[in-house]
């Protein structure tokens, strides 16, 4: 220690050291200059490459509670990139996704909204699967001025103009859904959801529905998200004398649902149960669980035309035939997202986010469920088909009813807003 | 209706004691919280899956199975990361959520992110007297929490290595001086605890389901029960889930289940207010 602070004074006092400490000063300036060119050649190929691909933001809950539903979307989203790519991109561009796992936490999507659109520089970001994700993630889009493709059916009542909601409106789906299992079973509905704000507006819509056709709700519960002890509010159901029940109950506790409703003898007794939850993707798990249900929904696998076969077996060839088997009406909704966006960016030079969002509302493509648009007079919703399918032993369903056209969305229905939407 | 609650009680919980056993043991013996506990329950179900529905294994066996390679795992922890948390309660917290991290990201790795179901060894057949309908194997499970809970009872009480747990329990350095091998009998205890997790896991999964975050539930329901029953004590482990199933499902019927959820715990914290060692606990926290 001592030789060390008695070498460096005496190394200052040195003319000759000094001399030295000048040429290092020299090369530490010569060093500089170098790292500052490379950066600034480094800067321009960047950017250079930046404009041959546009950037999209996919966000998903690839772990978590959203975990399922977010892979397949995934997978939708990177298939339809490809396809998009594949048939030559958008005006010589091609497209890039980058995509971020939210971990199915709403305070994580705020952190990877920020990165998508700050750091990433994304020109839309397409995702969550959870409204609960949508709804976090909306406020950040907004502040930063980004575009937010909305990719799950929607229970309305949001709008903001930095979003569109491609998923349709689900109450599109309910009243045919109700109305099918009112004819069919009776008049008492339970309706019965996790306990989250998804669910809790499905009830609503519901309640509005039966009871402007003349019906009677005769329970409405819910179950914290994740349960698997669905016992106490079985019994419940049975002591009701519901007819049918109605049920938005999600991650595990659909399976255990669907398989308690059988072990304790409520399927037996003739009760009968309709869901916009269950899809292709729980299908594969809950099996002969499902026989006998009733799901409505924007798209099935199980729709006959070519479009929709085109895109099932271009996926399948993509991702092998169990990845295929889980393609449902949110990975469709994803894979047609993708396409309106693409159409949109060739109508565009300009891909601000208001800009995008007029193009999307203006253009009408071919997509797996049929004629697509969005509906610019009703916040930029999409007009959807309703479909109905009944599930067999194996898991699969059968079309059971679709509307001949798409539907005009209602983000706000007369039923629940008499005098349309009030500020 | 209160009848037909009160069985349905009685199911929930067997269910929670079952969860809850594991957990117990291991703080109980080891004074470790183990923050893996709900992925040892994950990958106990796992394995129920492989061997009963995949392999066709009969039941039975399968849920041995599920024992066994669980505890082995838990063993193999213990020897290469636990032993060298020994009586470091923060630090175990620690290292045994970033085990509950790697052993997710290991089971979605192999088995991907679809949830799967194991059938009932009972079918569709259910008990029905007048309003109660209970399928069998809901009376599978309360049997099989008793009986678990007696073999546990046993396994202190009257085996050499019970005897061993519980002197290390109360004096670890002293034990050692009177020739007992603490290293050993901490395996065994480990092995045992994650054992029973992942028994747990298997019968859970057959009236639940087999996914990657079914552990998560459980975990909260099992440190609910160990915390209100007493750290380290077997008896008021299975008495507070005795009386937190009883609670939620007779009070599920009369109000949400969500409520029901939400009294239960307002309930717990009313408890340790005033006895902060659980109902059962000999020792203050």
């Amino acid at each position: 220690m001592y030789h060390k602070t008695k070498g460096s004074k005496e190394a200052s006092l040195d003319p000759f050291v000094k001399e030295g400490g000048n040429s290092m000063k020299k090369f530490m300036a010569f060093v500089m200059v170098v790292i500052m060119i490379f950066s600034c050649m480094t800067g321009c190929g960047a950017s250079k490459k930046e404009e041959e691909v546009i950037k999209i933001g996919s966000v998903w809950g690839l772990t978590g509670a959203e975990e399922t539903q977010g892979q397949i979307c995934s997978k939708a989203v990177q298939y339809a990139v490809k396809v998009v790519n594949d048939n030559g991109g958008i005006n010589g561009k091609k497209l890039e996704v980058v995509e971020e796992d939210y971990q199915s936490d709403t305070t994580v999507i705020v952190e990877k909204t920020q990165k998508l659109l700050l750091e990433d520089e994304v020109t839309a970001i397409i995702g969550p699967a959870m409204l609960s994700g949508i709804q976090a993630m909306i406020p950040t889009v907004e502040e930063n001025d980004g575009l937010a493709i909305c990719p799950i059916p929607f229970t309305g009542e949001m709008d903001s103009d930095n979003t569109v909601f491609t998923g349709g409106c689900l109450y599109t789906q309910l009243e045919g859904m109700v109305k099918y299992m009112q004819e069919n079973y009776g008049k008492k509905v339970f309706i019965v959801g996790s306990d989250y704000s998804y669910p809790v507006r499905i009830s609503a819509y519901v309640q509005a529905i039966v009871e402007e056709n003349g019906g009677e709700v005769v329970g409405d519960e819910y179950l914290p998200i994740g349960e698997t002890d669905c016992s106490t509010v079985i019994n419940k159901i049975k002591n009701s004398g519901a007819n049918y029940i109605i049920h938005s109950c999600v991650s595990d506790t659909i399976y255990a649902f669907h398989q308690q409703v059988i072990d304790y003898g409520l399927t037996e007794s003739g009760v009968g149960i309709g869901t916009l939850i269950t899809t292709e993707t729980d299908a594969a798990s809950l099996g002969k669980t499902l026989e006998g249900t009733y799901s409505a929904y924007n798209w099935f696998n199980c729709m006959e035309n070519e479009m929709s076969k085109e895109f099932v077996e271009g996926f399948k060839k993509e991702y092998g035939e169990e990845e295929a088997a889980k393609l449902n009406g949110n990975a469709e909704c994803c894979y047609t997202s993708i396409l309106l966006l693409a159409e949109a960016l060739k109508n565009t030079d300009d891909y601000s986010a208001a800009s995008l969002r007029e193009a999307m509302g203006k253009i009408e493509i071919d997509s797996p469920q049929g004629k697509f648009s969005l509906n610019p007079d009703q916040y930029y919703y999409a007009n959807t088909y309703s479909l109905m399918v009944e599930w067999d032993d194996k898991g699969n369903p059968s079309l059971i009813d679709i509307s001949e056209k798409p539907i005009d969305a209602q983000p706000y229905p007369t039923l629940l807003y008499p005098d349309g939407k009030t500020e | 209706m209160l009848g037909v609650q009160v069985i349905g009680g009685l199911y929930a919980a067997a269910l929670i004691l079952i969860a809850a056993l594991g957990l117990v043991i291991i703080f109980g013996n080891m004074n470790i919280i183990n923050l893996a506990h709900g992925e040892f329950l994950m990958v106990g179900a796992y394995v129920l899956w492989v061997s009963y529905q995949q392999w066709n294994i009969p039941f039975a066996l399968s849920l041995v199975l599920s024992f066994l390679v669980t505890a082995l795992l838990g063993a193999a922890l213990q020897v290469l990361i636990m032993k060298h948390f020994s009586n470091k309660i923060e630090e175990t917290l620690l290292v045994t959520y970033a085990l509950s991290m790697i052993l997710k990201q290991i089971v979605r790795m192999i088995f991907g992110t679809v949830t799967k179901r194991v059938d009932s060894p009972f079918g569709d057949a259910k008990l029905s007297i007048g309003e109660l309908v209970m399928p069998y194997y809901n009376l599978f499970v309360i049997i099989i929490a008793v009986v678990l809970v007696l073999l546990t009872f046993l396994l202190f009480y009257k085996t050499s290595v019970g005897k061993k747990m519980r002197a290390i329990k109360q004096n670890r350095q002293m034990a050692e001086c009177l020739g007992i091998n603490t290293a050993t009998v901490d395996i065994v205890s480990f092995a045992f605890g994650t054992g029973l997790s992942g028994l747990a896991g298997a019968v859970i999964a057959v009236s639940s389901v087999v996914s990657i975050n079914m552990g998560t539930d459980y975990m909260i329901d099992g440190i609910c029960t160990v915390v209100m029953g007493g750290l380290d004590s077997l008896l008021g482990t299975s008495i507070a889930a005795g009386l937190i199933g009883e609670t939620t499902s007779i009070l599920g019927g009369y109000i949400s289940e969500v409520m029901a959820k939400v009294v239960v715990l307002f309930v717990i914290v009313v408890i340790l207010r005033f006895r902060p060692q659980g109902l059962f606990a000999k020792e203050s926290r």
